[in-house]
């Protein structure tokens, strides 16, 4: 655990060295002191990296051209470690133990992290890109392998909008094998994954006060909103959007429009319950995932 | 005041894998160099790029009209192994698996680069194919998001051909772990297993 937090030239944090007690810690405050900077410090120490949507460019104190963080962390042997990283607009340096550099890997052996904010709720929201990422970043978890087949299928997805930009449908067609393979393996991990993660959720939702949902009644359920288009295989899809994809110069169908639904009772949480509720059930969903494959990254 | 090394650091960075401070360090290394070395080594550069030229045939690299493997008669002129770029050829070559000859492409297909097949060597592939009399063309790409376009392409110009078409195996690293393995090569490894005789 994180004992103690030493933190210089973030955001508006000249100089802080906090000491944190076993359990839990409640930091008070007045608006504008910095406790969510202070949340976000802990993070970016840990994590060596903005949350998301953040750029170290805009992390670093504006008097300042470079900030330091330092954690001890109590090891599980009751040993203690102090790790210290620097960082400055470019982002941060690789972490130091004693002069010696260590990797990522090393620190999240450690300490885990995970930051949620009330931009949780973003999860539930109209937009598909967040759903995307927070899908994303629980199957890096979960899976090794993910980060190359996305990689791999934003490559593949790139050369074929820009043959379908070029109008030639000879090269279109070279691109579209590879398209629906990455895909249906992306789809078909994404779908397993969130099957885990689900099933986990489910156990934490009979504690939550949700009207008009009986105790027996089926309470989380995926569903891809574009599942209707993959009962059809893909190529099919891909042949009839072939003139509309041709026109927009993109292509309309794959791994990359995925998205999910969360469903309570066949309700779909967004439209039916409060912002209370599918605020804890972004939470659960996050919280299922690190409980399935450990922490660190999210 | 301009920095007395900065041409050459500028210079420098223009190599692959080459930033702004390995290039200095390459600088201030070549400043320490004798005076002789440094003249031997700027000549050879200029030579080589002035005579290295591509294989009439193959388009390998070569300093005559044709390439070593080309001109030599202990080669297999029945199977032809195609390759993106002349540095595909070293590495198949130190295998010591394969006594043909080979046919460099220059590139792989890559709209996003604007590369069609119109502008790599597809067409002197074919009169190549045409005017000899192969028994096997060895489709020897990387397997990227390119190669698999590529081959893929030439599996449907070639098969007009009364040829052995053939491409690399997908194979797991050796001394690695199925466990690691990721799924899309393992999947691939396992659709094309082998028998063991
Ligand atoms: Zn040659």
């Amino acid at each position: 655990m994180l004992n103690r937090l030493w933190v210089r030239n973030f955001r508006n944090l000249s100089e802080q060295i906090i000491d944190f007690k076993p359990g839990v810690t409640v930091i008070v405050g007045d608006n504008n002191q910095g406790k969510t900077n202070l949340l976000e410090a802990v993070y970016c120490s840990a994590a060596g990296r903005p949350i998301q949507g953040e750029r170290f460019s805009d992390l670093v104190n504006y008097h300042a051209d470079s900030g330091v963080f330092a954690m001890e962390i109590g090891i599980t042997n009751g040993g203690r470690i102090r790790i210290y990283r620097d960082f400055d607009r470019a982002g941060v340096k690789r972490p130091v133990l004693d002069g010696k550099g260590l990797s990522q890997k090393d620190i999240s052996g450690h300490i885990d992290v995970v930051y949620w904010s009330a931009e949780i709720i973003r999860s539930f929201q109209e937009s598909a890109d967040y759903r995307r990422d927070l899908l994303d970043e629980i199957c890096k978890k979960s899976n090794l392998a993910y980060e190359k087949l996305i990689r791999s299928y934003a490559r593949v997805l790139s050369q074929r909008n820009a043959a379908l930009k070029s109008g030639s449908a000879v090269l279109v067609e070279l691109y579209t094998p590879t398209l629906i393979e990455l895909s249906l393996k992306i789809t078909d991990l994404r779908r397993s994954v969130l099957s885990e993660v689900f099933d986990t959720v489910n156990h934490y939702v009979p504690l939550l006060p949700l009207d008009g949902v009986g105790e027996l009644e089926p309470i989380l359920a995926i569903k891809r909103i574009d599942s209707n288009k993959y009962i059809k295989s893909m190529a099919d899809v891909l042949m009839e959007c072939s003139a509309k994809e041709y026109a927009l110069g993109y292509t309309t169908v794959g791994a990359h429009r995925d998205d999910f639904d969360v469903l309570v009772g066949n309700r779909s949480v967004i439209q039916f319950f409060s912002r209370g509720v599918c605020r804890v059930l972004a939470v659960l969903i996050n919280l299922s995932a690190l409980e399935l494959w450990g922490g660190g990254e999210l | 005041m301009l920095n007395p090394i900065s041409p050459l650091v500028e210079q420098l960075v223009k190599l692959p894998g080459v930033g702004q401070k390995s290039a200095q360090r390459l600088a201030f290394f070549i400043l320490s160099m004798p005076v002789k070395d440094v003249e031997q080594f700027s000549t050879v550069i200029r030579d080589v790029r002035n005579r290295v030229t591509y294989c009439q045939q193959c388009f390998n690299l070569t300093l005559e009209p044709l390439c070593a493997i080309c001109s030599n008669p202990k080669r297999d002129a029945f199977r032809l192994c195609v390759v993106a770029d002349p540095k595909d050829i070293f590495s198949i070559e130190r295998t010591l698996e394969f006594d043909g000859i080979y046919h460099v492409l220059g590139g792989l297909i890559s709209p996003l680069d604007g590369v069609t097949p119109e502008s790599i060597r597809i067409s002197e592939l074919i009169y190549r194919l045409r005017s000899g009399d192969f028994k096997e063309v060895v489709l020897a790409v990387n397997p990227t998001i390119e190669g698999e376009a590529t081959v893929l392409y030439l599996a449907s110009i070639l098969k007009t051909f009364s040829v052995r078409l053939t491409k690399l195996a997908y194979g797991l690293p050796i001394g690695g772990d199925l466990e690691y393995a990721d799924e899309l090569t393992l999947q691939r490894a396992v659709a094309a297993r082998i028998t063991i005789e």
